[in-house]
């Protein structure tokens, strides 16, 4: 750029320049945007693609009037493997690559107080990893809801944030869609309107999906049925494993304080990966750690049986349930929480 | 307070509408300290006290400095002010490493064992920029103390030199001489200063939320699972954090830059597009600019610099450096990340006498500097494996992999190589374009359309929310 004080035709043509191109990108991106709203409408909230911030979507649920007495957390195993429709009046909130923790701060973020969480626990949610994605999980839903969860909180920068989204809703952050994205979308040859409205508009729809809960119909093969993915997950359990028992027990004694009911469950894994978590101390841990917080744990593998665990046709990979095994094993829970007379 | 949020967004105007709203040059500066405090304050309002106080240590010890010429005095009171503030930086920072490395060594030998480490070490939270306003303070008293600039008298300008909010928490690292002299009269700001602010913002928002955003889940892929993926997928998860590291860094300076701008003062660049760098001299003269040359002008000439023989230059290098890598965090992988950059430098200043047998013609010529380009940054990227993984071992293990091929298939599917390759041309248009001073012939009309296609991607492809890598430090 130029240094002389002297240029001012040069600034003027440079401001004339950058107020044009702008908007021209900006209003006609925009334009785009408000006629896939005016097609679509807004997302769907009970179909949650594990694409779209699950929270936001659980947020505008409850908006929109929802209430659930049971939340199940934890990661895409229970995702995948706990069938919400079975469960009652249920929310599954699992999320793909985030620690449980993130699910029960999830609840405090939207002040849900349901009566009973089922906690679905794995060697992932003692890893850093998965911690640091559900922190970040975190911080987008909150970046996103606060504003609606917390209006009495207003500050200047919620306000600004907020006209901002409502003069562009291209820039909201469910809207948004990064260049790789955009990429997919070229690639793929989905409908504009439909992929400026929902993140998973290019995906296939293959998938089942129910107040949270995602239905795999894939069924495991032999070599996959053998895997652990991610494969480190035992190593970091390893690794460094009790700040994050005491970060849950912590997260578990306001949960209770807030009046539910938590119950720990382990979901049922192929004997392969079992057996790499169990060597690991990871089952005798969790017992252990139940017993101390005072909370029911249910070892979903003795609640399913050899029988269903030996099966493949029960399993996406050694580590998640699909369809057919979440929808059976969902039903061996349901009965086995529901309080005896 | 981060730069990529929305509270900045309402934070500058208003500062920027109070600033040139009053009249008096002296209560502008105390409107600026006010919101320099402010900004610090937001991320967590106790550590104002300590920066208040670590400032006025310094403040105090310049003025001493002014008062008396006893050499004995004058070296006990910049002893006073390294050992003060070196050692709230070592006691915050380093307190949990040192204690830790004491006692993997006593283990080592036999000897007793301090662990369990103290639960209170866990629990030290590190004030944002205090590398950064350390080193600030540091190199004031040195300078005083060396008679390059007189002591200050004004305190707020003092403070205001420490904690000018721009460059408070990740820098760039400002010396007196550079910024003081500016405070001693208004800033006037013509409109080509306003113009050069804003692209420097709109140019760092970019880098940051734009381009490092979007590289961050791709590196973060690959170094925090790096066993689950072969050769081709490490090599191009480095690049992503090569890249990653650089526009965050480079993004947060410019904004810092342009931001001082608009206020009226000018502070140095900090980055000058390291990764065309022919050789790693020129690569550490062009990335992180006010670190390198803070640690060349306080630590590495005060060693002697290169004028002792190759020997002492050799040993200089590695302290400098292993210093230098460990002021980035107390982890040992940043000593070694240091530690290698010092042996890329003593291997170039060793070959430099057969180096120098190479024709001029051939060794300044395009092909030869690109190829020089080319490996240096194949080099820095080895080394930001160790600055990036968890420890040695899963670093070592990295580059294992990374060296000796095992396969290369690309397994996951992920678009956002699209940011590496954008990184990558940049890189390469900037190697194409350097020499040339293109920026003096680029039209008026491209500049404002460029700032323009840059806030336009900048909000609509905002990616995950993080906060700058260089606030850790």
């Amino acid at each position: 750029m130029r240094t002389s004080s002297s240029t001012s035709s040069f600034e003027r043509a440079a401001a004339a320049a950058f107020a044009l191109v702008l908007a021209a990108l900006t209003v006609s991106y925009e334009l785009l945007v408000r006629r896939s709203e005016a097609r679509y409408g807004t997302r769907p909230s009970a179909l949650v693609s594990p694409r779209l911030p699950k929270i936001e979507a659980l947020a505008a649920d409850l908006a929109a009037g929802a209430r659930y007495s049971v939340y199940a957390i934890g990661t895409s195993r229970t995702e995948e493997g706990l069938r919400s429709d079975v469960l009652g009046s249920a929310f599954n909130l699992g999320m793909s690559g985030a620690s449980l923790l993130s699910g029960f701060e999830a609840l405090e973020l939207l002040g849900e107080r349901p009566k009973l969480v089922i906690a679905c626990v794995s060697p992932m949610d003692f890893s850093g990893l998965f911690v640091r994605q559900g922190a970040s999980q975190i911080r987008l839903a909150r970046d996103s809801i606060a504003p609606r969860m917390q209006a009495s909180a207003a500050s200047p920068a919620t306000a600004v944030r907020e006209l901002t989204y409502a003069m562009l809703h291209g820039a909201a952050p469910h809207r948004r869609r990064n260049l790789g994205q955009w990429l997919d979308r070229f690639r793929l040859h989905g409908d504009l309107l439909q992929f400026l409205n929902n993140a998973d508009a290019a995906a296939p729809d293959e998938n089942l999906r129910i107040r949270g809960w995602l239905g795999v119909p894939r069924m495991a093969t032999p070599e996959t049925f053998r895997e652990l993915r991610p494969a480190s997950s035992i190593d970091d359990y390893r690794a460094a494993h009790e700040p994050y028992y005491a970060r849950l027990q912590q997260a578990v004694v306001r949960q209770r304080a807030r009046g539910s009911e938590v119950v720990f469950v382990r979901l049922p894994i192929a004997s392969v990966p079992r057996q790499l978590e169990d060597a690991a101390g990871f089952d005798a841990d969790m017992r252990a750690f139940a017993a101390r917080c005072g909370v029911r744990y249910v070892d979903g593998n003795a609640l399913a049986g050899e029988t269903f665990l030996r099966d493949r046709r029960n399993f996406v990979d050694g580590g998640h349930l699909n369809v057919t095994g979440a929808t059976a094993f969902s039903r061996a829970l349901a009965a086995a929480l529901r309080p005896k007379p | 307070m981060w730069f990529n949020s929305f509270s900045f967004l309402w934070f500058l105007p208003t500062v920027l509408v109070v600033y040139y709203a009053i009249p008096s040059w002296r209560a502008r500066k105390v409107v600026l300290l006010a919101a320099s405090y402010f900004f610090y304050a937001c991320w967590n309002p106790p550590f104002v006290l300590l920066l208040v106080a670590s400032s006025l240590l310094d403040y105090t010890i310049g003025r001493l400095l002014g008062t008396t010429e006893r050499p004995r005095t004058r070296k006990l009171l910049v002893a006073a002010s390294c050992t003060a503030n070196f050692g709230v930086l070592a006691s915050l920072k380093y307190a949990a490493f040192l204690l830790g490395t004491f006692d993997s060594l006593a283990h080592a030998v036999g000897a007793t064992s301090l662990s369990p480490m103290p639960a209170w070490l866990g629990r030290i939270v590190l004030p944002v920029g205090i590398s950064f306003y350390t080193f600030h303070g540091v190199s004031y008293v040195l300078d005083v103390y060396r008679g390059r600039i007189a002591p200050k008298k004004s305190v707020v300008d003092f403070l205001l030199f420490i904690a000018f909010f721009p460059q408070l928490v990740a820098g760039p690292i400002l010396r007196a001489a550079q910024f003081v002299p500016q405070l001693e009269s208004k800033r006037h700001n013509d409109a080509a200063d306003w113009m050069r602010g804003g692209y420097l913002i709109i140019l760092g928002l970019f880098q940051k939320i734009a381009l490092a955003d979007n590289l961050a889940p791709l590196a973060n892929l690959i170094f925090d699972d790096p066993k689950s993926f072969n050769t081709l997928e490490l090599w191009i998860g480095t690049y992503a954090f090569a890249f990653q590291i650089y526009f965050d860094f480079a993004g947060y300076s410019n904004i810092a830059i342009g931001t001082a701008r608009l206020l009226g003062f000018a502070i140095p660049e900090n980055f000058r597009m390291p990764y065309i760098a022919a050789g790693f001299r020129d690569f550490w003269r062009r990335w992180h600019i006010s670190l390198s040359s803070w640690l060349r002008d306080y630590l590495y000439i005060p060693l002697g610099g290169s004028r002792r023989g190759t020997l002492l230059t050799v040993r200089n290098l590695f302290i400098v450096m292993g210093l230098g890598g460990l002021w980035h965090g107390a982890n040992w992988t940043f000593v070694v990340w240091g530690l290698l950059h010092g042996a890329y430098l003593t291997a170039e200043h060793l070959l430099q006498p057969l180096l120098a047998r190479i024709p001029d013609a051939i060794r300044q010529s395009r092909p030869t500097r690109a190829a020089a380009s080319v490996a240096t940054f194949q080099f820095v990227c080895l080394a930001w494996v160790f600055f990036r993984a968890r420890s040695l071992t899963a670093a070592a293990a990295m580059l294992e992999q990374m060296l000796l091929p095992n396969a290369l298939s690309l397994h996951f599917h992920t678009p956002v190589i699209v940011y590496l390759a954008v990184g990558l041309a940049a890189t390469a248009a900037a190697l194409w374009a350097s020499g040339r001073d293109l920026p003096r012939r680029v039209p008026a009309w491209a500049w404002g359309a460029s700032a323009a296609i840059m806030l336009f991607l900048t909000l609509f492809t905002w990616g995950d929310a993080n906060e700058f890598i260089y606030f850790q430090f």
